[in-house]
């Protein structure tokens, strides 16, 4: 296995589908994608086009029927399931349009679950913490818990501990999805910010027009295929 | 209807869970009173059988004095006897009739001496008249039957082979009897006879007709012997004895087969009434009696059937409620897994009564089904008619679902949240409030209930026993739990300040969810089902240890060998004993129950062991009691003493004074010099033997014998022999695995009773009441090990849904699978543990607190109650649950591996 040169994510004739027989469904039908170092990419697509399971696949959390994808150099689809938790542990962070966020822990705690994760030093761990949560302007609400949050400030709690592990890569489902617009906006922004900031390559599935327009590039999804690059703002 | 059926179809392991659950507990609620039903019934009829002396209805009467004249025709005698039976028979009471055998009668003389050939030291005859329908039917050997009266007035009685023999006398012979009064009844023996049957139960009224009996100490031993009357000669024999020289008995045997518990407080009832006017029975004469002792045996045996049912009631209250419990929690879990679908059900526009109703028709069903099964394994276990206590538990099982399908459904309606800040906090504070009082009046309940049944105890001769009392150990587990519960969060706040400083995530996680996902309800049915393990098994073990300790209280031996009067012989049993294969250790002694004591304050009699000390203590540290040094300081100073005061080992409260003690008819000065050490703390009959001094047996006979000599020179008495019979033992003990054999063997000589250790347990373990109990307390602890696995389980389940979101965050995040099973084995197990140790510790702490309301002494055998035993199993099930949480945890972690990560946080 082998790094391509320039490419972060390669993705190449990658297959996925669900279930058999007549009632199979072909989520992904032979996808080819390069994302370069620090590039942010728009995937762009209806419902059930095939984006969140591009993301799944490119992120470890699902495995390609056929076909390779490598981050970072590593074939995703050839690591064993702790292997590839090492590999979202050290290497890939994630953020959900449900905010994946952990209810029993306060925001502080949830950001630094994946230095804990990684046993980073305590004192290491609450600098970084620290430092994230004045980064997504959420240090007054340190101690607070997710459901003592708005919908945005969760969203930013959730992108704080996406950089918590500072990632190569960061893999993002509809961030924007459940928020209102103005809202959205600033999670955008911020996620637009931090990849520039971090130099991270971004993977963002959205319908977001105003996320499209803040991408690098946009690539539309249409059945489980790429159709080339999507219309930006 | 279709989509009830998807819905339980959906749900089908917790409603399977709820059908076992129902069906067990009905099971056994329902067959657990037909089983003590039929126990009270056995334990009536073999108190009766067993009882000793025999619980026979006597009815007796003189002839009267003056009446009788030699002359009155036989006839008018024998209807004294033989019709007197029959109108007594027919006038006794309806319910008395149908238990009570045909009677046997008797009409028996006065004790007469009489001296012969043979037996020129003189016995003792009974002349009777016996008749049990008829006259009992014997063989002539010789001569024939007595007559009336010969000229020379000599009565005329018919002798049996044996009795003959012993007197050496045949028929045709005379001799001479003596009424007490000196007056001399002239006896001519008609002939000698051999019964045709000698085991009609005729012969019972005067066994001495056909053995002679002999009675006394060796040394001066007394013939007891009968001679048999027929209805020609009793008139003569009336007339040889007057006054009032004859009295006619009547025995009714008691038929134990007819008997049962239901009809025995009317029966006691009825004797006590006879007694009391025994009038009612029609018997003629003077002097008339009823004495019977089954009355007692019945009133005695009702105790015990009303201890074991009270004691049950107990049992089978705490099963009920662990299992209303268990059901509310299966209730919770199926309310938690269809609240998504009650709650579209209710934006739909269902109403709250129609959701109920749907739940409540599903949760009958499930339960109707567990009832039925649970019905028909009662009724293959105990056949008979339907018992009812289970309808409370079937009652929770149909209502709580719909409960809390409502309260479920009803939460999905708009909440009225103040939007002042002043009303929320006005809000929170009653919520509180309310909280806290429930809590406060349970504890109040609780404590209550305890203290109430502290005092009064649980046991009820006079009724059922009191539910609410009985159901104490249950609202104490409940309050104890509550208490934990508040106890949980400070202890989970502790470990998640230490997860906090860890660098590693899963101890974090695993608190943090601990702390956030306990539910209070199955907390306090899992502390109580714990509890109810707990004290079930300890009670069980406590009993059956306590049956132990009785018969080493009881018997003080393996084996001993008793005889009614002290017998100068019974050192040589104890060598003959000693010499036996198998025999460890031998002592005997002199046990004097209730002596009389002088001098001191609080104690006025004592049993005294008078005994060789260091055999019997030696004895003693073969058994339970131990070994002790005071045998030996008491043997020291025994040497030492002459014929001062007596060194004796004395109850602590004893010590420091100078106790006289009542010998026979001298008094002996005491000298404490020790405690008495741990002995053998009951009589025979398991009553308390009370204070007890211990003094050497051959010392006490020299104090007694320098007193008795010191009291003659005074009064200028002779005194005879040199050994005071008063000091000759009455008691051999054995311990070893032969000592039972051995005393089998050497006991006839001094015609001594046996008891041995092995059987006095035997017969308390074979015992219908105890041995029922201790079954329903070990089945209760199973069931109720097994309905902890069950709480956890649901409680588990119903906390799956968010441990699984939350460990598929953390498997996002980059947590290893296998860490996850770590989690979440930190995730349930905190609270699960600290239910169950609760639950166990409660329940050890309830024994002790139990142990005498519930009159646990009354399955031991014991005259106190039995100390309490906590075997090592109350543990278990702390690691019974602990082990269910590992599989649970095992089995989500492979479930785990099939869960589609990305899935997990999809929006749904």
């Amino acid at each position: 296995m082998s790094a391509a040169p320039g490419a972060a994510v390669r993705v190449r004739d990658v297959h996925r589908t669900f279930g058999s027989g007549p009632s199979a469904v072909h989520a992904l039908r032979g996808v080819d994608l390069d994302v370069a170092p620090g590039e942010l990419v728009a995937l762009v697509g209806r419902s059930g086009s095939g984006k969140t399971t591009l993301l799944n696949v490119v992120g470890g959390l699902d495995r390609p029927d056929q076909g390779s994808v490598l981050v970072d150099g590593v074939d995703v689809a050839a690591l064993s399931d702790d292997e590839q938790a090492l590999l979202r542990r050290d290497r890939v962070a994630f953020v959900f349009q449900t905010f994946g966020l952990m209810p029993v822990l306060t925001a502080a705690e949830n950001i630094g679950v994946p230095m804990r994760l990684r046993e980073a030093p305590v004192a290491e761990r609450e600098r970084r913490v620290e430092m994230l949560l004045e980064l997504v302007g959420l240090a007054p609400h340190a101690l607070q818990r997710p459901d003592e949050l708005s919908g945005g400030q969760q969203q930013r709690v959730a992108i704080a501990r996406a950089l918590a592990g500072s990632p190569r890569l960061l893999v993002a489902d509809e961030p924007t999805g459940q928020l209102d617009s103005e809202t959205g906006l600033a999670v955008m922004a911020l996620i637009r910010g931090v990849v520039e900031a971090e130099g991270m390559t971004a993977l963002v599935a959205t319908h977001d027009p105003v996320m499209i327009a803040l991408a690098d590039r946009a690539v539309r999804v249409v059945d489980g295929r790429l159709v080339g690059a999507a219309e930006r703002g | 209807m279709r989509t009830a059926w998807r819905r339980s179809r959906a749900d089908l392991w917790p409603l399977v869970v709820t059908v076992l659950v129902v069906a067990l507990t009905v099971g056994v609620t329902d067959a657990v009173p037909r089983l003590l039903g039929d126990r009270a019934d056995t334990a009536v009829r073999s108190a009766v059988t067993d009882a000793d002396p025999a619980v026979d209805l006597v009815v007796s009467s003189r002839y009267g004095a003056g009446a009788s004249d030699p002359t009155v025709g036989p006839e008018d005698t024998r209807i004294g006897v033989d019709d007197a039976a029959r109108d007594i028979a027919s006038a006794l009471p309806p319910a008395l009739q149908p238990v009570l055998g045909a009677p046997v009668a008797d009409a028996t003389s006065t004790d007469l001496t009489l001296s012969t050939p043979d037996l020129p030291t003189g016995g003792v005859l009974w002349m009777s008249y016996l008749w049990a329908g008829q006259e009992p039917a014997v063989r002539w050997l010789a001569g024939s039957a007595p007559g009336g009266p010969g000229r020379d007035g000599a009565v005329q009685l018919a002798l049996s082979d044996d009795v003959a023999r012993v007197l050496g006398v045949g028929a045709g012979d005379t001799f001479q009897a003596l009424m007490t009064d000196r007056t001399v009844v002239p006896v001519l023996v008609t002939g000698v006879f051999d019964a045709d049957d000698p085991s009609d139960l005729v012969w019972t009224a005067r066994p001495e007709i056909l053995e002679p009996r002999v009675v006394g100490p060796p040394d001066a031993p007394t013939t007891v012997v009968g001679g048999l009357l027929s209805a020609a000669s009793l008139p003569a024999a009336r007339a040889a004895l007057e006054p009032d020289g004859v009295t006619r008995t009547f025995r009714f045997p008691v038929e134990p087969g007819a008997l049962d518990y239901a009809g025995s407080g009317g029966l006691a009832t009825e004797i006590a009434a006879l007694e009391a006017s025994p009038e009612l029975t029609t018997v003629p004469g003077p002097g008339a009696s009823v004495t019977s002792r089954l009355d007692l045996v019945l009133t005695q045996v009702r105790g015990r059937v009303a201890a074991t049912w009270s004691q049950a009631t107990v049992v089978l209250a705490g099963l009920g409620w662990g299992t209303g419990l268990v059901l509310l929690v299966g209730a919770d879990l199926l309310a938690r897994r269809r609240s998504a679908a009650l709650r579209t059900l209710r934006a739909r526009g269902a109403s709250l009564p129609g959701i109920a109703a749907g739940a409540a028709a599903e949760a009958a069903v499930v339960v109707g089904a567990g009832a039925a099964v649970g019905l028909v394994l009662g009724q293959v276990a105990v056949p008979g008619t339907i018992s009812w206590p289970w309808v409370a538990v079937v009652a929770v099982g149909v209502l709580a679902p719909p409960a809390f399908a409502t309260v479920t459904a009803a939460r999905s309606d708009a909440r009225r949240v103040p939007t002042d800040r002043h009303h929320r906090r006005l809000a929170q504070r009653v919520r509180s409030v309310r909280r806290v009082s429930v809590e406060a009046a349970l504890l109040v309940l609780a404590a209550a209930a305890l203290v109430a049944l502290r005092r009064r105890g649980v046991v009820s001769i006079s009724g059922p026993a009191d539910l609410a009392l009985a159901a104490a150990p249950v609202l104490v587990a409940a309050a104890g739990a509550l208490l934990l519960w508040r106890a949980v969060p400070v202890l989970l706040g502790g470990a998640l300040r230490v997860a906090r400083r860890s660098r590693k995530a899963a101890p974090l996680l695993a608190v943090a969810r601990a702390g956030a996902t306990g539910a209070v309800l199955p907390f306090v049915a899992l502390v109580v089902v714990t509890t109810l393990v707990a004290l079930c098994g300890a009670l069980a073990s406590t009993a059956r240890a306590g049956q132990a300790q009785g018969s080493w209280d009881t018997v003080g031996a393996d084996v001993v060998v008793r005889t009614t009067v002290p017998d100068a012989a019974l050192p040589d049993v104890a060598g003959a004993l000693a010499a036996g294969e198998g025999v460890d250790a031998v002592a005997v002694g002199r046990v004097q129950v209730r002596s009389e004591l002088f001098d001191v304050r609080g104690v006025d009699a004592v049993r005294v062991l008078a005994v060789d000390p260091e055999p019997y203590g030696e004895l003693l540290a073969r058994t339970p009691f131990g070994s002790s040094p005071a045998f030996g300081v008491l043997s020291d100073a025994a040497t030492r003493a002459s014929t001062g005061p007596l060194p004796a080992l004395v109850p602590e409260a004893l010590l420091g004074t100078r106790p006289s003690l009542r010998w026979g008819n001298v008094t002996v000065e005491l000298e404490p010099v020790g405690q008495v050490p741990a002995l053998p703390a009951q009589q025979a009959d398991g009553t308390p033997a009370g204070p007890t001094v211990v003094v050497d047996r051959a010392a006490l006979a020299a104090v007694v014998q320098a007193l008795a000599a010191a009291r003659a020179e005074r009064t200028g008495t002779q005194r005879f022999g040199t050994d005071p019979p008063e000091v000759d033992p009455n008691t051999v003990w054995a311990v070893g695995p032969g000592a039972a054999a051995s005393a089998d063997e050497a006991a006839p000589a001094v015609r001594g009773h046996v008891l041995t250790r092995a059987q006095w347990l035997t017969d308390r373990r074979d015992d219908p009441l105890a041995g029922g109990l201790l079954a329903l307390l070990t089945l209760v602890a199973a069931l109720c090990a097994g309905y902890a696995t069950v709480i956890v389980v649901l409680a588990a389940a119903a906390s799956a849904p968010g441990r699984s979101t939350s460990l598929a965050t953390a498997r996002v995040l980059g947590l290893r699978h296998r860490d996850t099973t770590r989690v979440a084995a930190g995730e349930l197990l905190p609270s699960i543990v600290v239910a169950a140790a609760g639950g166990v510790l409660l329940g050890m702490v309830l024994v002790g607190a139990l142990v005498a309301p519930l009159a646990l002494r009354l399955v031991t055998g014991q005259s106190g109650d039995p100390g309490v035993v906590l075997p090592w199993w109350t543990v278990v099930p702390v690691g019974l649950v602990a082990a269910a949480v590992l599989v649970i945890v095992t089995v989500e972690s492979s479930a785990r591996r099939r869960e589609r990560l990305g899935q997990v946080l999809r929006v749904r």
